[in-house]
């Protein structure tokens, strides 16, 4: 009798804890990384709680049975049922779980991420999610719409500390409403779709679009001041698009006529150290900057060596404290993706080591079919 | 005498042997023939038919395998033999019927659309001999050949893709299915849409919706379109290009339907005076739905030279008053009568008065400099060239100049040689000039485009591919499984026949045993 229990320990050790283990080690740097998430970092912990639940009630439900009814055949049957829902528990409600998630996913990120870009590479996300926020909170103390002074407590409490959450959901909001969603949707989709072509280009900076009216708050840079902090902002493409736009003009073919040795003995001069260039471009960007022309600031920089100048605008996204529309959605989303990406360390165990959950189950139910049933087959009467 | 054990294994064996050679007939030719189909269906040409074939023979053979179920009931009191000859003749039937059929009506079909295609359509295509074996290879070869056009040209699929609607957001339709959008033509001009025998997604004025990327079919319409009216053309030792620009000269006079056009309400809500403040409110039902008929002004999407002229003199203004801008004056003034500049007194005189220096200034610096880009000067009329090129928008609520050529022909040339040019320079799939397919910031030049001969060749043969190749390579896949595999099938199901009743045989003389050495 002795020996059976101690085997039925050691069976049930082998089942659910080594899944479990396996789990939350794996889990280990999605915590560490995303921990001011909560309590959405621990979503996959929740359902490994819960399944664990159903699986050990079930498991007493039918142990008090087969020990009460003490036949073969009751405890035949217990063990099918616990087969059976051990299977159920780990493959079973995964594959539930693989038909709803992706749909949630695609909508919390714009389509723009699938469920087989976390699958197995969520600890990278993990570390990508978690960047996004603490580069977000760096950009924002640099431009002090966060308050400099709690910078460290900022950084301690991310995404649980009440300012920052509000102005992740802000900048969102603004950048959103004022900018993407400002935009005529065909000319963003063309964009997207590697069809940024020079007419949709200028579509996109110079048609006609709706005021801003979404407040933009804490910031003072580009000369407002404390009346317009909270003013709403006129986001331009290059704000919505990726990052920096660079394009290179090949002026070997260029022929200034009379004025050509001129100029191409002046250009390098100008770019020289004395920074006339640079002076000029500053004018170039306040008038950018101007409602007249886009409203929004672009920063110009020109490069030029052999004959080739490569322009790069960068827009003012960064210094006022936003990503690009992606990068700002997800981080929006980021909660929602935080407990996304805890799913998967919990069902690649449960995938794993699923089999030994049914394996270990059939010898406990064998087990106990040894210890308790004396009666052979049939029913009691 | 043999051993329980020794019948046992016999019986395994037996056993073992029968589940081989079954697996020989019918599973491991399905296996091929899937092998072959699959890799069809990989390729554009053959995807959607890919696997027609295989699915159709795979039912006979479920049909075959049900008829051994019956074959086995009905004769269960024949000898095993009767059975297997009986069920190898249907398996037997299975498999050389299709080939025959292939053999001869495949053949014949394919042979007339060789005649056909090799006289009409002056393109000669590999012999169905040689097609037999390389199959894969050529539907390999079409694809490469079908992708680098579609490559080349930024194309999207066969027919097309509409990314959004409308820049004025106005509504679209097929011309297949109008939903009474479109205009109702001018005067004694009819709505006019081009190309509608190959589809797309349109405009009220029957030009395609701003945002419809051209697909395969566009293309080649419009491609063929411009070629074959410019060699029209040029058989009667005219120009094409000449004719058009006469014509649209002629449009210019007064008392033109164009002229009148240019009078109507029609016109005049999308190209007229911006609207006024209050007019915003105003609806106007198309089809079925109202819409903005301030959203609707075609100013909105282009830049004008007004605003492109303010546009400048804030941004002149702004160099005006940087500080630098004196100091790069000074330089050039310093440098003037050396390394061969020669400023006239003029522009020194602007160029001193830099602080005032604005649109008209800037635009009189450039005319006294004239500089030449790529053979023209560069100067406001061209800049302005420039801009309304890049930032033209042609209102979808009225119709387009070109809409009003009286010639057929050339007016067809003139909606190509458009939408081959600025509607694909919007989308990214420039069709006509130096450069074509996505030309963007990062791509400025294009990509070098396919001359007039290699297009035709292309198009011939995409065209006469794709009238066979999806149809008959489904069978040439199955064609090819059978001959190599086919001779299985029989011998396979006869020998598990036969494997079945030694197992039987074996099977009985352990119960005769009754489990008893």
């Amino acid at each position: 009798m002795k020996k059976t229990s101690v085997l039925k320990i050691i069976a049930y050790l082998l089942g659910f804890p080594v899944i479990a283990a396996y789990a939350v080690y794996k889990s280990v740097p999605a915590f560490t990384l995303n921990s001011t998430y909560k309590p959405f970092v621990f979503a996959g912990l929740f359902l490994l709680i819960l399944v664990a639940i159903l699986y050990f009630t079930a498991s007493l439900v039918t142990g008090s049975l087969v020990q009460k009814k003490k036949t073969a055949q009751t405890a035949r049957r217990c063990t099918a049922v616990m087969v059976t829902l051990s299977v159920v528990l780990t493959a079973g409600v995964w594959f539930a779980i693989d038909k709803v998630v992706p749909p949630i996913l695609s909508n919390a990120t714009q389509n723009i991420l699938g469920y087989d870009d976390f699958k197995e590479d969520y600890d990278e996300k993990a570390r990508v999610h978690s960047e996004l926020l603490a580069g977000f909170i760096d950009m924002n103390i640099a431009n002090g719409r966060l308050s400099p002074e709690n910078a460290d407590l900022y950084r301690l409490q991310g995404y649980g500390n009440k300012d920052v959450k509000n102005l992740i959901e802000q900048s969102y909001n603004s950048l959103n409403n004022d900018g993407y969603n400002s935009f005529n949707g065909m000319l963003l989709s063309l964009a997207d779709g590697s069809r940024l072509t020079i007419p949709v280009l200028i579509h996109l900076l110079f048609d006609e679009r709706d005021d801003p009216s979404t407040a933009f708050p804490g910031y003072t840079g580009e000369g407002r001041g404390d009346a317009d902090k909270d003013a709403p902002i006129k986001w331009s493409i290059l704000d919505i698009q990726e990052g920096t736009m660079t394009f290179s003009l090949d002026l070997s073919a260029f022929n200034a006529g009379n004025y050509d040795g001129l100029i191409k003995w002046l250009l390098p001069a100008l770019f020289g150290e004395d920074g006339m260039v640079e002076e000029l471009l500053k004018a170039v960007e306040a008038a950018v900057a101007d409602e007249d022309l886009l409203g929004s600031p672009i920063y110009v920089d020109i490069d030029y060596s052999a004959d080739t100048v490569t322009v790069s605008l960068t827009p003012s996204s960064a210094s006022r404290g936003v990503y690009d529309f992606k990068n700002m959605s997800f981080l929006n989303s980021n909660h929602l993706l935080v407990a996304v990406i805890s799913l998967f360390p919990i069902r690649n165990a449960f995938y794993i080591f699923g089999a030994f959950l049914t394996l270990s189950t059939l010898v406990v139910g064998m087990l106990r079919q040894k210890q308790y049933a004396n009666k052979k087959g049939g029913a009691k009467s | 005498m043999d051993t329980i054990m020794l019948v046992k294994a016999k019986a395994t064996f037996f056993r073992v042997l029968k589940v081989a050679s079954y697996l020989l007939s019918f599973p491991l030719l399905l296996y091929v023939i899937y092998g072959d189909a699959k890799t069809l269906s990989g390729y554009g040409v053959t995807a959607a038919s890919g696997m027609s074939a295989f699915k159709l023979i795979a039912l006979c053979f479920l049909g075959v395998a049900a008829l051994q179920v019956v074959i086995g009931f009905v004769l269960r009191k024949k000898d095993f033999f009767v059975r297997a000859l009986t069920a190898a003749v249907a398996a037997s039937a299975v498999v050389v019927i299709p080939v025959l059929g292939i053999e001869i009506g495949i053949k014949k079909d394919f042979d007339l659309l060789r005649t056909q295609y090799a006289e009409d359509g002056g393109y000669d295509f590999e012999r169905y001999e040689k097609q037999l074996t390389d199959y894969i290879g050529l539907a390999a070869s079409h694809d490469k050949a079908l992708n680098g056009f579609m490559g080349k040209y930024n194309l999207s699929g066969t027919n097309g893709t509409t990314k959004g609607g409308n820049l004025d957001r106005t509504p679209t339709a097929a011309a297949s299915d109008p939903k009474g959008i479109f205009l109702k033509g001018y005067a004694d001009y009819g709505h006019y849409i081009f190309g509608e025998a190959v589809g797309g997604t349109y405009s009220m004025n029957g030009l395609y919706a701003d945002g419809f990327i051209f697909g395969y079919n566009q293309a080649q319409y419009i491609l063929n379109t411009y070629h074959n009216i410019r060699n029209t053309y040029a058989a009667m030792g005219l120009d094409a290009d000449a004719a058009l620009e006469s014509a649209l000269t002629a449009l210019e006079l007064d008392g033109s339907a164009w002229k009148e056009y240019q009078k109507t309400e029609e016109y005049l809500r999308a190209n007229g005076d911006a609207p006024a403040v209050g007019e915003g409110e105003q609806k106007i039902l198309i089809g079925d739905r109202e819409y903005d008929v301030y959203r609707m002004f075609a100013g909105h999407y282009y830049l004008t030279p007004d605003e492109v002229k303010e546009m400048l003199n804030t941004l002149t203004g702004y160099i005006a008053g940087a500080p630098v801008t004196g100091d790069i004056v000074a330089i050039i003034e310093g440098l003037n009568g050396l390394i061969g500049l020669n400023l006239s007194d003029e522009i020194l005189d602007i160029l001193r008065n830099y602080r005032d220096l604005d649109y008209d200034a800037f635009m009189e610096i450039l005319d006294n400099l004239a500089i030449d880009i790529g053979g023209q000067t560069l100067n406001e009329a061209l800049i302005l060239q420039y801009i309304s090129d890049y930032s033209f928008y042609q209102s979808p609520t009225s119709y387009p100049k070109i809409f009003f050529i009286k010639n057929g022909a050339l007016r067809d040339y003139a909606y190509a040689k458009y939408l081959g040019t600025k509607h694909g320079a919007f989308v990214g799939s420039v069709l006509i000039g130096d450069g074509v397919g996505a030309v963007t910031l990062d791509n400025t030049k294009g990509n070098a485009p396919m001359s007039e001969k290699e297009l035709d060749k292309l198009f011939a043969r995409i065209e006469a591919e794709q009238a066979y190749m999806s149809e008959y390579y489904p069978w040439l896949a199955v064609r090819s499984g059978l001959i190599k595999f086919g001779g299985l099938v029989p011998a396979g199901m006869i020998l598990a026949y036969f494997f079945a009743a030694a197992e039987k045989k074996n099977f009985y003389r352990l119960i005769a045993k009754g489990g008893k050495a």
